[in-house]
């Protein structure tokens, strides 16, 4: 059966008689009496058009994304980013924290981890873009405290205020340390 | 017909020539004949007549603007199928009504006296199997058969890629084998009951 199929559609077309020398004579009039077009380059099937036209539409509207986002969100924002938090050591022996951006938070309390604090500051800060600063001494070992949480309107900052009373040694805490948030900042 | 303008390039093991740098007559005069029989075969002598014109006319129209290097078959047939693209439910319309009734219509409509009912089954298996499979797939199929372009051509013919070419033909091929075989088991098994109740 394997050239029997086209064995078949080829006796099947064959069947049909040929057309008569009037009907060539027609047609090749007809053919012939149109004007001829002086037309250059390529022309474009309709699938190449479509695929064209779509590949071209989907770069424009990624674009337009692009470019609507990056305007809209800061229209003066410098081409880099500030760092999304600072850690700075003080001459008083003590860290300067800031945290700009929320979504920081791991990252900085990944920091402070290597810097052997087992600083953790929570993650439900208020949402909104924030400032936060810390300006704690440096023991070998701290953990954050938190009192209050969310900053009342009018307020542009925050204080959260560690446990001021006595901390065991032995248990490696952090003494006074302030944490200032400034939501709107 | 063979000025000393034209060149007519082998292509394939059975050394067929095909005319690359010929003018319209000529290959009117050599395509007029097989073109008609394509489209009269897919839709009808009627329709051939039409179309076949209409083919013919849209390339006179471009003739001009064609690549002079590039065999004129494939395209010739690229603009004969855009065209009985448009046809498709016709074609199978035609084909199912075939199968149904050993009527060829392609025939019929030309002269009432050849309207004959086919008493051949293979022929209703044949049309019938065609009027199963999908159109693309059918359209490349009969090119392939009734036309001897290579599949390289038909690709050019329908701009499409090769391998899509291929694997079409693979799975019409397929396909229509397999309804040929289906229809015939079919078809013998009602006649062993027919007899059996004789």
């Amino acid at each position: 059966m394997t050239t029997d199929d086209l064995q078949l559609l080829r006796e099947f077309r064959a069947e049909l008689p040929a057309p008569d020398e009037e009907t060539r004579r027609t047609i090749y009039t007809y053919a012939t009496s149109q004007p001829k077009t002086t037309r250059g380059g390529r022309r474009w099937s309709r699938r190449q058009l479509v695929l064209t036209s779509t590949t071209v539409g989907i770069a424009c509207l990624a674009s337009a994304i692009i470019v609507a986002h990056t305007t809209t969100r800061r229209p003066t924002a410098p081409a880099i980013s500030p760092a999304a938090f600072t850690v700075a050591n003080n001459h008083d022996g003590t860290l300067a924290v800031t945290l700009h951006k929320r979504s920081a938070l791991a990252a900085l309390n990944l920091r402070l981890a290597r810097y052997g604090l087992k600083a953790k500051l929570p993650t439900d800060i208020p949402a909104r873009t924030l400032s936060l600063t810390a300006t704690c001494p440096k023991p070998t070992s701290v953990t954050v405290y938190w009192q209050s949480g969310t900053p009342r309107s009018g307020q542009n900052q925050v204080v959260y205020q560690l446990p001021s009373e006595p901390v065991p040694t032995q248990q490696q805490r952090l003494l006074n340390c302030v944490l200032h948030v400034n939501p709107n900042a | 017909m063979t000025p000393e303008s034209a060149i007519w390039e082998p292509v394939g093991w059975e050394r067929e020539t095909r005319c690359v740098r010929c003018s319209f007559d000529e290959v009117f005069a050599a395509e007029f004949e097989p073109l008609h029989a394509y489209i009269g075969r897919r839709l009808g002598v009627s329709a051939a007549d039409d179309l076949t014109g209409e083919t013919f006319a849209i390339a006179y129209r471009r003739w001009d603007a064609l690549d002079p290097t590039r065999p004129v078959k494939p395209w010739l047939y690229g603009i004969a199928s855009n065209l009985i693209r448009h046809h498709w439910r016709e074609e199978r319309r035609m084909l199912q009504a075939y199968a149904r009734t050993g009527v060829d219509p392609a025939l019929a409509e030309e002269d009432s006296s050849l309207g004959r009912l086919d008493a051949r089954a293979e022929r209703g298996r044949l049309v019938g199997a065609l009027a199963e499979l999908r159109p693309e797939e059918r359209e490349v199929l009969l090119l392939h058969a009734w036309t001897e372009l290579s599949d390289a051509e038909i690709a050019g013919a329908l701009s499409l890629p090769l391998g899509t070419v291929k694997s079409r033909l693979s799975r019409a091929r397929e396909q229509f084998r397999n309804r040929l075989g289906y229809i015939g088991q079919v078809e013998a098994k009602s006649l062993n009951t027919t007899e059996e109740r004789r």
